[in-house]
C-alpha cells in the first residue's frame, strides 16, 4: 500500500503545492455533474475518464457500467492514444478476473494489457450497492496509487454513482412520461372513436324522431299538398270555362293560367321540403335565414294546427343575421317544439290554444322563443324535460326534446324552458353569429 | 242578369284556393263575394239577394261547422256547400244533417261545384219568395181590425152568416159587411182560398 503521506518527508512548499492541487482536482471531480446534467451514460463516463487521466495523470483509465436502458457499457481511456485505436472489450477481457471479485482489492499490479512491463491499477466498484459498474485506473508508476489519488477515485466513482443514478431516474421519467403519453393518445384515439359512433346513433336517432314527427303531420301535410292542387284544378276549369264563352276572355284564361303555375310551384315546394326533412343527409353548415327556416315548417304544420284549432301567431324580427348550420336539423328543433305545445294544449277548451313562435336578436345572437298556452311544465319537468327518456306523455319516447337540445348545442346554442306566468311552456333556443 | 242569380259568398283560408274558386263562379256569371275567415263572413251585410254559402271545413278560429251553428242560432238562413280538403263521414253527417246542401272533398269537378251551388242559390230563392209570401199574408192579417179578424176566424172555422151573427151579438148584415170586407183586404178569390191562408197564418177557431 502506497501513500503520500507515507512517502517520508516533502518540504512545506512541494506539500502545500500539492494540497493546492488536489483541492483545484477535487472541485473540477465536483462540478462534472454539472457537465453531465441531463446526459447519457456514455457521455459522462467518457467525460470522467478523460478528466482522471488528465488530472491524476494516468497511463489508463477503464469503466464499465450498466447504461439506463440496462445495456451494458465499457470505455476505455489510454494516455496519448486516440478512443478509438484502443479496444474496450479486449481490454475488458483482460481485466476481468481483477475486476470480477465482489470484494477487489484495492489495488495491485498486473502485467501491462497496453504495454510494456507492469501496470499499478486500481478497481473501484461503484453504485449504490456496488453493482452500477467498475472504475479502473492504471499508471506505470509504482506508487499508484497514493492517498490522495485513491480519495480522487472515489469520489470520481461516487460521482459516476450520483449521475448513473440521476440518469436512469430522468430515463424512468422519461419512459414513463412516454408511456402515459402513449396511453392518452390510445385512450383518446378511443374517446374520438366512441364519440364518433355516438354522434352517428345521434344523427340516427334525430333522422328517426323527424321521420316519426313527419309522420305524426302525414294527414295535415297532405292538406298542405292537397290544398294548392285543388286550386290549380279548379282554375283549369275556370280556364275552360273563359275560353268556352263567346266571345272567349283571354285575359280571365291567361291570369288562370299563370294561377295554375303558381299553385303546381307551390305544391312542388311543399313537397320539397317534406323531402328534406324525410332525407337522412349528413349534417350541413351553410348560412341559414331562421326566419325562413320557421316559415317553412309553419306551412307544414299549418294544416296540423287548424286540425287541432291552435291560433298561431308569429312575431319575426326584421332582419336578423344569418346563422351558420343544418336547415333540416334546425327546422327539426322548431317542428319537435311545435308539435309538443299542440300536445300540451290538446287538453284545454278549443278557442284557448295559442301558439307564439317569436325570433329577436340578442346579445349571443339569434333568440327564438316557442310559447304555448298550455298547463305548462312542474318545477321537475323543468329541470328533466331535456334529458333523455323523460316524458310526461303517455305515448312519448322521451327524446324529442333530448334531440332539440343536442341539435341546438351542436350549433353553439343554447336551450332552455321555463313557465309562462299567465298560463303555458315557454320554449327558447339561442343560436349565435357566425364568428362569435 | 248577374243580379238576378243571385251572389255566391266564399269562405276559404286559403288565398289560393279563393281566387280560384271566385274565378270559376265569375265566369259562369254568378257575383262572387270573398272571405279569408268565418268570423270576416258574420262581419259583412249579405246584399238582398238570393245567396249560397261556399265554406271551407277548416278554418283557423271558427271553423265552416262552427259558422254553420252560428248562423242557424243567427236565424242566418243561406245555404251551405261546405269543401274540405278531407272530410270524414262523421263531419259530413253533421253538415248535412244541419242542412248543408253539398258536402264536396277538394279537388271536385268543377259541374259538381257549380251544380251545388246553383241548388242552394235555387232554394235561397224559394225561400225568400216563401218569406215574402208569408210576409205579405201578415200584413194583409195586420191590416183588419179585431171585429174583422174574429169574423174571419169564424168563416174560416166554416160557421153560417147567421151562426156568426149570433156567436158574436151582431146582425147578419154586418157579419155579411164584415166578411166582405175581409175577403177584400186579404186578396181571397173564395172561400178555399182564406181558409188556405188561415191556415198559413195558423188561425185558431176561437172556442164558443
Amino acid at each position: 500500500m502506497a501513500s503520500g503521506e507515507e512517502r517520508g518527508p516533502v518540504n512545506d512548499s512541494g506539500e502545500i503545492h500539492h494540497l493546492r492541487s488536489c483541492i483545484s482536482n477535487l472541485i473540477s471531480l465536483q462540478a462534472l455533474p454539472a457537465i453531465w446534467a441531463g446526459g447519457e451514460a456514455s457521455r459522462f463516463l467518457s467525460v470522467m475518464l478523460e478528466a482522471l487521466i488528465g488530472m491524476l495523470h494516468l497511463d489508463f483509465a477503464y469503466a464499465q457500467a450498466i447504461d439506463t436502458l440496462g445495456g451494458r457499457l465499457e470505455m476505455v481511456r489510454i494516455r496519448h492514444r486516440r478512443p478509438a485505436d484502443v479496444d474496450a472489450a479486449k481490454i475488458g477481457r483482460a481485466l476481468e478476473p481483477w475486476v470480477r471479485g465482489d470484494e477487489p482489492p484495492r489495488s495491485m499490479t498486473i502485467l501491462n494489457p497496453i504495454g510494456e512491463g507492469q501496470l499499478s491499477i486500481s478497481p473501484l466498484r461503484f453504485g449504490i450497492q456496488g453493482d452500477s459498474g467498475v472504475l479502473v485506473a492504471g499508471s506505470e508508476r509504482p506508487d499508484f496509487p497514493t492517498a490522495i489519488e485513491m480519495l480522487l477515485l472515489r469520489v470520481a466513482a461516487n460521482q459516476a454513482t450520483i449521475a448513473l443514478h440521476e440518469a436512469g431516474v430522468a430515463t424512468r421519467q422519461r419512459q414513463t412520461g412516454q408511456e402515459l403519453e402513449r396511453r392518452v393518445e390510445e385512450r383518446t384515439r378511443e374517446l374520438r372513436q366512441t364519440s364518433e359512433a355516438l354522434l352517428e346513433a345521434q344523427a340516427e336517432l334525430a333522422h328517426v324522431n323527424r321521420v316519426t314527427a313527419m309522420g305524426q303531420l302525414a294527414a295535415s301535410i297532405t292538406h298542405e299538398v292537397m290544398q294548392p292542387i285543388a286550386a290549380g284544378i279548379n282554375d283549369a276549369y275556370a280556364a275552360r270555362r273563359w275560353l268556352g264563352i263567346q266571345p272567349p276572355n283571354l285575359d280571365e284564361v291567361r291570369q288562370s293560367l299563370d294561377r295554375i303555375v303558381q299553385e303546381g310551384n307551390r305544391a312542388a315546394n311543399v313537397v320539397g321540403r317534406i323531402r328534406a326533412m324525410f332525407r337522412n343527409a349528413p349534417p350541413r353548415k351553410d348560412a341559414v335565414e331562421i326566419n325562413e327556416a320557421i316559415r317553412e315548417v309553419v306551412v307544414l304544420t299549418h294544416g296540423e294546427l287548424l286540425k287541432n284549432n291552435v291560433a298561431m301567431q308569429t312575431q319575426l324580427a326584421e332582419d336578423l343575421p344569418c346563422i351558420q348550420g343544418d336547415r333540416v336539423q334546425l327546422q327539426q328543433v322548431i317542428l319537435n317544439l311545435i308539435i309538443n305545445a299542440v300536445e300540451a294544449m290538446s287538453s284545454l277548451r278549443e278557442g284557448s290554444r295559442e301558439l307564439l313562435i317569436n325570433t329577436r336578436k340578442d346579445a349571443s345572437g339569434v333568440l327564438v322563443t316557442v310559447r304555448d298556452s298550455g298547463s305548462g311544465l312542474s318545477a321537475e319537468s323543468l329541470e328533466r324535460v331535456f334529458d333523455a327518456f323523460y316524458t310526461t306523455k303517455t305515448g312519448g319516447m322521451g327524446m324529442g326534446l333530448s334531440i332539440c337540445r343536442s341539435i341546438v348545442e351542436v350549433h353553439g346554442g343554447r336551450i332552455w324552458a321555463s313557465r309562462d306566468f299567465g298560463q303555458g311552456a315557454i320554449f327558447q333556443f339561442t343560436l349565435p353569429l357566425p364568428g362569435a | 242578369m248577374t243580379e238576378a242569380h243571385g251572389v255566391v259568398f266564399i269562405v276559404d283560408d286559403d288565398a289560393a284556393m279563393r281566387r280560384s274558386l271566385e274565378s270559376l263562379f265569375r265566369s259562369v256569371g254568378l257575383r262572387v263575394e270573398v272571405f279569408a275567415s268565418a268570423q270576416d263572413f258574420l262581419r259583412c251585410t249579405p246584399p238582398n239577394l238570393p245567396g249560397c254559402l261556399v265554406l271551407d271545413v277548416r278554418l283557423p278560429g271558427l271553423s265552416g261547422l262552427d259558422l254553420q251553428r252560428r248562423m242557424a242560432e243567427a236565424n242566418l238562413d243561406i245555404p251551405i256547400v261546405f269543401i274540405t280538403a278531407h272530410g270524414d263521414i262523421p263531419m259530413t253527417v253533421r253538415a248535412m244533417k244541419a242542412g248543408a246542401v253539398e258536402f264536396l272533398t277538394k279537388p271536385f269537378r268543377d259541374q259538381d261545384l257549380l251544380d251545388a251551388t246553383h241548388l242552394g242559390l235555387e232554394r235561397d230563392r224559394e225561400a225568400r219568395a216563401q218569406r215574402a209570401a208569408s210576409q205579405e199574408l201578415q200584413n194583409r192579417y195586420h191590416s183588419l181590425t179585431p171585429r174583422e179578424r174574429e169574423v174571419m176566424a169564424y168563416v174560416v172555422a166554416g160557421l153560417l152568416n147567421k151562426q156568426i151573427a149570433a156567436e158574436l151579438g151582431m146582425s147578419e148584415t154586418t157579419v155579411k159587411i164584415h166578411r166582405h170586407r175581409v175577403m177584400e183586404k186579404m186578396g181571397a178569390d173564395s172561400l178555399a182560398g182564406l181558409v188556405r191562408m188561415a191556415d198559413r197564418l195558423s188561425i185558431r177557431v176561437p172556442k164558443s
